[in-house]
């Protein structure tokens, strides 16, 4: 379990992490969001040892990630598609983390073949698309076949069919047993894949949910288009529902049944009829517009 | 530590840097060791020998620039990020780093001694039993100076600027510290390790042989040391 406790990290005048608190459960897909900035990045960073917090504690398994005594197999991490040396071939790259690991060689040229890159990994990394060196670096995060799997916008780079390719391994990865706690800001991407959400702003927490809690903002609610918008407000009054119009727009809070049966009851003629539902994004705009800011 | 030394070696062997330190070390051996037969002919002197032998000793600035490579050069590429997620203490990774930096200048003096021997050896009568304190010296000053690469790399970070400010240290910073210091200079880097590969040529310039080396290992040691500590507080 990854356990983030009052975690604060100053770089002189900015504070890039304030005092965030949360944790992510095992043997589920955590999406980690927040605006360019938020500091999310710099959470990672501290969790996995390369960031020195200022304060606070970020740990893995109640460990601090340099007190791991195999870190490599506990836990794999994809961060920028720039840490590869552009002259070595992606072969090369995977043999000396292999070798630090501990890792046989034999595993290096399978997970080539894995993520598709078995034709090009005696090819030079500088000659790489960005797509290719993501999928280099989700192959050494491998290696060493851990039980966590950490990745700051691991779709970066990635075509559609990289994407989908990223998205069916996580869920596979997650169904044995595994977890894997995920930055993104490509939000679409993420409500597909993942069970629940942390969200910062600022450095700050500003919600751990579930999608579908996050998501079930305005469940219940259904919006009707009809030229006798009025007439439709006038027959769910009489029914003791209230609603708001606005043109040809009518919105109200019970579900869009019981408004279909008003307005058949009462000859009204309706053009639309829909339950209205919160994406993950209107929610995450929504949040990181009021929530935890200064 | 076997595994880390493994990985540092397939990062030394994998990337062409190491290829061309080695290819212009040994071309300016060459050039200079057939310029010194054509030249010389006959060495009269032990001091001639050891000052021909000492030709060999570009070997300690080209492992240097080795020790230099290895470290920050990880950082110039962001590889350092890689390696630190797979061995997260730092002080093993340096500690890995300094012993593949002090084999890479091994190789490199005892190649550039071979190769300094055989071509004048016969081509200039060079006198090996003369010469030998300083193939000595030369065999101990280059991976000090690889060890030393690798410390000054930890602090600069950067793999050109630690070059540059190193170069620059030996053409110009030397000289400047002689006329600041003036008999304190014996102890600036470049001096002591000239002193280590004189083969205990005396005058006042330098320290003697002894001396010259350990003041070598005092100054490797203060620059692994600061290191360290500034690798255990950087951001990575």
């Amino acid at each position: 379990m990854i356990e983030v406790r009052d975690l604060r990290k100053q770089y002189r005048k900015t504070t890039a992490v304030d005092g965030l608190t949360f944790r992510v459960r095992d043997g589920r897909i955590t999406g980690f969001l927040g605006p360019n900035g938020a500091g999310k990045t710099t959470t990672l960073r501290i969790l996995l040892g390369l960031v020195l917090p200022s304060s606070g504690t970020a740990t893995i398994d109640g460990r601090r990630y340099r007190a791991l005594e195999d870190p490599s197999r506990r836990v794999g991490a994809v961060l920028e598609a720039t840490n590869f040396h552009p002259k070595r071939s992606g072969r090369n790259h995977l043999r000396m983390l292999a070798a630090a690991g501990g890792v046989p060689r034999a595993r290096v040229d399978e997970l080539l073949e894995f993520v598709g890159l078995a034709n090009a990994g005696r090819r030079k990394v500088g000659g790489y698309s960005l797509g290719m060196r993501q999928r280099l670096s989700v192959a050494g995060a491998l290696l060493g076949d851990p039980q966590l799997l950490i990745l700051d916008e691991p779709a970066n780079g990635l075509d559609p069919e990289g994407i989908r390719w990223l998205r069916d391994f996580l869920r596979e990865f997650v169904a044995s047993g595994k977890t894997v706690f995920i930055s993104s800001h490509v939000l679409g991407e993420v409500q597909q894949l993942v069970d629940e959400v942390v969200i910062i702003h600022r450095g700050r927490l500003v919600a751990q949910q579930t999608v579908d809690e996050l998501t079930a903002g305005a469940a219940g609610r259904t919006r009707a288009r009809s030229p006798q918008a009025a007439a439709l407000r006038d027959a769910l009054g009489r029914a003791g529902i209230e609603s708001s119009v606005e043109g040809d727009l009518l919105q109200t809070a019970v579900p869009p049944e019981r408004v279909g049966e008003v307005a058949a009851a009462s000859g009204i003629v309706l053009h639309e009829l829909a339950a209205e539902s919160t994406t993950l994004e209107e929610a995450f705009l929504e949040l990181t517009a009021e929530g935890g800011i200064e | 530590m076997s595994e880390l030394l493994h990985s540092e070696t397939v990062k030394v062997l994998t990337v062409r840097t190491f290829l061309w330190i080695v290819l212009a070390n040994l071309g300016l051996l060459l050039i200079t060791g057939f310029f010194v037969s054509a030249s010389e002919g006959t060495l009269n002197s032990a001091s001639d020998d050891r000052g021909v032998a000492q030709i060999a000793a570009v070997s300690v600035v080209f492992a240097l620039m080795g020790g230099i490579v290895i470290m920050a050069g990880e950082a110039s590429h962001g590889t350092i990020t890689q390696t630190l997620l797979v061995t997260p203490v730092r002080q093993r990774v340096l500690a890995s780093k300094v012993v593949v930096a002090a084999a890479v200048g091994f190789v490199l003096a005892v190649v550039s001694e071979a190769i300094m021997l055989l071509i004048t050896v016969p081509g200039a009568s060079l006198d090996v039993d003369n010469s030998r304190p300083v193939l000595v010296g030369v065999v101990i000053a280059a991976p000090l100076a690889g060890a030393l690469g690798v410390g000054f790399g930890a602090m600069v970070h950067s793999q050109g600027t630690a070059i540059a400010i190193s170069l620059i240290w030996l053409l110009i910073g030397e000289n400047l510290a002689t006329l600041v210091l003036r008999g304190g200079a014996k102890y600036t880097p470049g001096r002591a390790f000239a002193a280590l590969t004189s083969g205990d040529r005396t005058g006042d310039e330098l320290l003697g042989m002894l001396q010259g080396g350990v003041v070598c290992v005092a100054w490797t040691a203060a620059f692994l040391a600061v290191g360290v500590l500034v690798l255990l507080g950087r951001d990575v």
